[in-house]
């Protein structure tokens, strides 16, 4: 029975029954949670459910996912239960053009929740990536399907060092969490969006009028460093992030020009350039 | 409306092709001078000819919002402005500031292209924001007439991405 959940001790199984007594609540945000055994990837499950008419708050938990996907189709995968990867359904009432400050939130929310419950000090590499040093510990990718948006993490709990998608990536485990078990780090990280979610749609999406863009500046990795920015058509800008506008764009200082980036990749360059 | 130079050809006769861009000029002058939505626009070269109607004064710059099509009848191709007057031509905008990317992924096939065929509601490109890739869809059936930010270009709020010429006009 390799297949059997309990053949590795170190990486048990969730429970959905245990998360959804934990979580779903009246007049809480979390409506449905579902733990999948296998799935080719719980945005395009969740993308679905969308277009199903599934309420805002239905969570997908997938003990292993075959077609994760990241920025640009970029994809990776991990041993079963050796990470969490979820997505939740949110149906935001705030405009559009305000809803950028989601993927922020779902970072903001993932990094308070590993510090707070892991112990680890990690931050944030604009926009969203949860850093330990300069080590990738989780991503997080958005998309919005019609109106609504899912909002999908993956972060890195018991992976060992043979077993990283990348060199640069970690884990929990090979951070020294004072926690690596997945059910409390979930049940932290789904409590932490709930409550930052709650204040920005009271604010109608204002980031500043919530506190969001000011506990977001909190633990960002990127304000106030040099950073090398690979956008996309292959340009490269390099200058000073020197911080995040109200749309929670990165505002870039180079050339003696302010350069605001929706998207690109962000590179920390060390303080001796290199 | 002033005596311009006129080039002439060796013969002494203004050429053709000057003609026709003197009439451009005065078409393009006219239009925006005289206020009010224009109606229709024809030139002809062969004994010099230029008409352009405006919509009655019914109801002036009120009626800016929902102008008249412009019928543009002209000697030779309507240039992007007329195009751009023409009401059978549906813009998609940008929903938000970001980034623009023709293909669901980098090496993949884009979305459309000029001259494709797309129904309401197909996405025709995304623009990402932090992450947030938004799919963007044509809201009217018909055809792509042009494409106009290239792939991973930064795009302005409510800034047009794709013409579609629908099916009804």
């Amino acid at each position: 029975m390799l297949d059997s959940p309990f053949t590795d001790l170190d990486r048990p199984p969730l429970s959905q029954a245990a998360l959804t007594r934990a979580l779903v609540r009246p007049g809480g945000l979390w409506s449905d949670i579902a733990v999948v055994d296998r799935t080719g990837s719980t945005n395009a499950d969740l993308a679905q459910a969308v277009r199903d008419g599934a309420r805002q708050g239905a969570v997908v938990v997938a003990e292993s996912q075959f077609a994760g996907r990241g920025r640009l189709g970029r994809t990776w995968s991990a041993p079963p239960r050796s990470s969490l990867t979820f997505s939740v359904l949110l149906r935001p009432d705030p405009p559009p053009h305000r809803q950028g400050w989601l993927p922020l939130l779902a970072g903001l929310a993932a990094a308070s929740a590993v510090r707070r419950v892991a112990e680890v000090d990690v931050r944030l590499k604009w926009p969203n990536d949860l850093l330990v040093g300069e080590r990738k510990l989780a991503g997080v990718l958005a998309e919005r399907v019609d109106r609504a948006v899912v909002v999908g993490v993956g972060l890195n709990v018991s992976l060992r060092a043979d077993e990283l998608p990348v060199e640069t990536a970690t884990s929990l485990v090979l951070e020294g969490a004072a926690c690596a078990d997945r059910d409390p780090v979930l049940r932290a990280v789904l409590r932490e969006i709930e409550v930052h979610y709650r204040e920005w749609s009271e604010a109608d999406g204002d980031a500043d009028a919530c506190g969001l863009r000011a506990a977001y500046l909190g633990v960002s990795a990127t304000v106030g460093r040099r950073i090398r920015v690979e956008l996309p058509g292959e340009r490269v800008l390099t200058g000073q992030a020197v911080g995040v506008d109200a749309s929670g764009h990165l505002v870039v200082e180079s050339g003696g020009r302010e350069h605001t980036l929706s998207a690109g990749d962000v590179v920390h360059v060390r303080p001796d350039g290199s | 409306m002033s005596e311009s130079e006129r080039p002439e050809t060796a013969d002494g006769h203004v050429g053709w092709s000057d003609t026709l861009k003197m009439l451009r000029e005065e078409v393009s002058s006219l239009v925006k001078t005289v206020p009010g939505p224009v109606a229709s626009v024809s030139l002809r070269i062969g004994e010099c000819a230029l008409d352009v109607t405006w919509a009655s004064a019914a109801g002036p710059q009120a009626q800016v919002a929902q102008a008249p099509v412009a019928q543009v009848v002209a000697a030779e191709p309507a240039g992007e402005a007329e195009a751009a007057r023409d009401a059978a031509l549906h813009e998609v905008t940008a929903p938000l500031v970001g980034t623009f990317y023709v293909a669901p992924e980098p090496g993949a096939g884009p979305f459309v292209k000029r001259g494709d065929r797309v129904e309401a509601g197909q996405t025709i490109g995304i623009v990402e924001a932090m992450k947030l890739m938004n799919p963007v869809a044509a809201e009217r059936a018909g055809e792509v007439v042009e494409v106009l930010v290239g792939d991973g270009e930064p795009v302005e709020f409510g800034q047009c991405l794709v013409r579609v010429r629908t099916d009804t006009a």
